[in-house]
């Protein structure tokens, strides 16, 4: 908090009147803050002193208060209750309003008084009156001329404003376009770059692999081809003896 | 018991001129000095008074028991001190010290008012002296900020039932009480100090 706010609350903690939630931070802040103590010390003393004024007692006098009150109801009435002269004055008033209004040439109230102009040379004829109130009219349409042109002109800034702004906008969108499809571009080509490279080091190890396995299977058909001339020859060999034992029994029978 | 205001005013709503005048006789006092804090004139504190009560009697027929009394009353009451204030600034009459002579006070029974049942003669002067100083201060402020003032510190009445009286937001009431405040911070302490109050507070 600080010293603006604290002295912003001051007046609701004067008056018991600041939520209680708002009491900690602003004795937090005066015990810290000497200018706000004072503030609210000088504060609190002014208050004292608006407590030195006293209650004054001045009784009303009934009387007078219904004399007042019958006085205002019965006014209209007591008024008209006086007979004919009430209405003579009701009369002479409305004479006078009529001529007042007819023949007046102004009729202004202002600031407590009624002033009532009329003309030197009575009423003001009609032409000359179409003239001043054509007259008033040019003015007045000569003014908002000159407002809209104003008004015109400043739309008209503010139009063109817009319209740099917009420029400018999209000149920047379009750098931003290119940066961007630029670093695109640049993206796609580190990245065919890598994939090239993974797929020459793939194919370097899988070329490598291949080669070893044929020599693997070389070597065991090699192995295989050893094995079946060993057998062929013993075969050959049981043949052999099986022939001269056949051949020994063909002779012995 | 006595009854509340809103049962002597629907007395006063069907004729009865005696809960009328009990009505009275419990505000006349707190309505003149709430008057007379606001215009610093008795005289002229006493005819709005009496202007008041004749408004109250004749809105009496429209009065709504629902609405509290007091505000009701004190809406009407500030309502014509300002009237009057405005008229005479119209006028450019508005003093700039109290209108009434020292005398006049006396009339007021000034001394019924005094916390001392038997107020010696020093004491009367003092209290009297430094209440012209505070009335006198409390002139000088701006009537917007002096309405918020007594309002709120002789009439007790919170910020937002002030806000609602004078149809304004209660962030405008509080700060119309401070800047009372402050101003009435510098000029009590020059008058009491040039006056010689000081050694009394």
């Amino acid at each position: 908090m600080d010293c603006e706010q604290a002295k912003e609350l001051m007046v609701e903690f004067l008056y018991d009147e600041l939520p209680a939630e708002s009491i900690p931070g602003l004795k937090e802040h005066l015990a810290q803050c000497r200018e706000c103590l004072e503030y609210k010390e000088e504060m609190q003393q002014t208050l004292e002193y608006l407590d030195q004024n006293v209650e004054l007692r001045a009784p009303l006098d009934l009387a007078v208060l219904h004399d007042a009150i019958d006085r205002k109801r019965h006014r209209v009435r007591k008024f008209l209750h006086r007979g004919w002269p009430a209405w003579v004055a009701i009369g002479v008033c409305a004479i006078m309003l009529s001529t007042f209004t007819l023949f007046a040439s102004e009729i202004r109230y202002e600031d407590g008084a009624l002033t009532v102009r009329f003309n030197a040379q009575g009423k003001e004829s009609l032409a000359e009156k179409t003239e001043r109130t054509l007259a008033t009219y040019r003015e007045d349409q000569l003014r908002f001329q000159n407002q809209l042109s104003s008004e015109l002109s400043d739309s008209v800034t503010a139009s063109e404003k817009a319209e740099r702004m917009l420029a400018a906008y999209r000149e920047e969108q379009l750098r931003f376009q290119n940066q961007l499809s630029s670093e695109l571009n640049d993206s796609v080509a580190t990245l065919s770059r890598i994939i090239g490279e993974y797929e020459i080091q793939r194919n370097r190890q899988l070329a490598g692999a291949f080669d070893a396995m044929q020599v693997q299977q070389h070597e065991m058909l090699m192995a295989i081809q050893r094995k079946l001339q060993t057998l062929a020859l013993q075969t050959e060999k049981e043949f052999r003896r099986s022939y001269y034992t056949m051949a020994a029994l063909a002779d012995y029978q | 018991m006595q009854p509340g205001d809103g049962e002597l005013m629907q007395k006063t709503k069907e004729g009865d001129m005696r809960a009328f005048d009990v009505l009275v006789r419990r505000w006349e006092h707190r309505l003149f000095n709430l008057i007379y804090r606001i215009t610093g004139d008795f005289e002229a504190a006493k005819d709005i008074r009496q202007e008041v009560f004749l408004r109250v009697y004749k809105a009496a027929k429209r009065y709504r028991p629902q609405s509290q009394f007091k505000a009701w009353l004190y809406r009407i009451a500030v309502n014509c001190s300002i009237n009057e204030l405005r008229k005479r600034e119209r006028r450019r009459t508005i003093p700039l010290m109290m209108t009434h002579k020292n005398d006049d006070m006396e009339e007021y029974s000034f001394e019924n008012a005094l916390p001392d049942p038997n107020p010696g003669p020093d004491d009367v002067a003092q209290q009297k002296e430094m209440a012209e100083h505070i009335q006198n201060a409390l002139r000088r402020l701006p009537h917007e900020q002096r309405v918020v003032v007594i309002l709120r510190h002789y009439e007790g009445l919170k910020f937002r039932q002030i806000a609602s009286l004078l149809d304004c937001p209660i962030g405008t009431v509080k700060s119309r009480m401070r800047q009372g405040l402050e101003q009435l911070r510098v000029k009590l302490r020059y008058l009491c100090r040039e006056g010689g109050v000081e050694r009394g507070l």
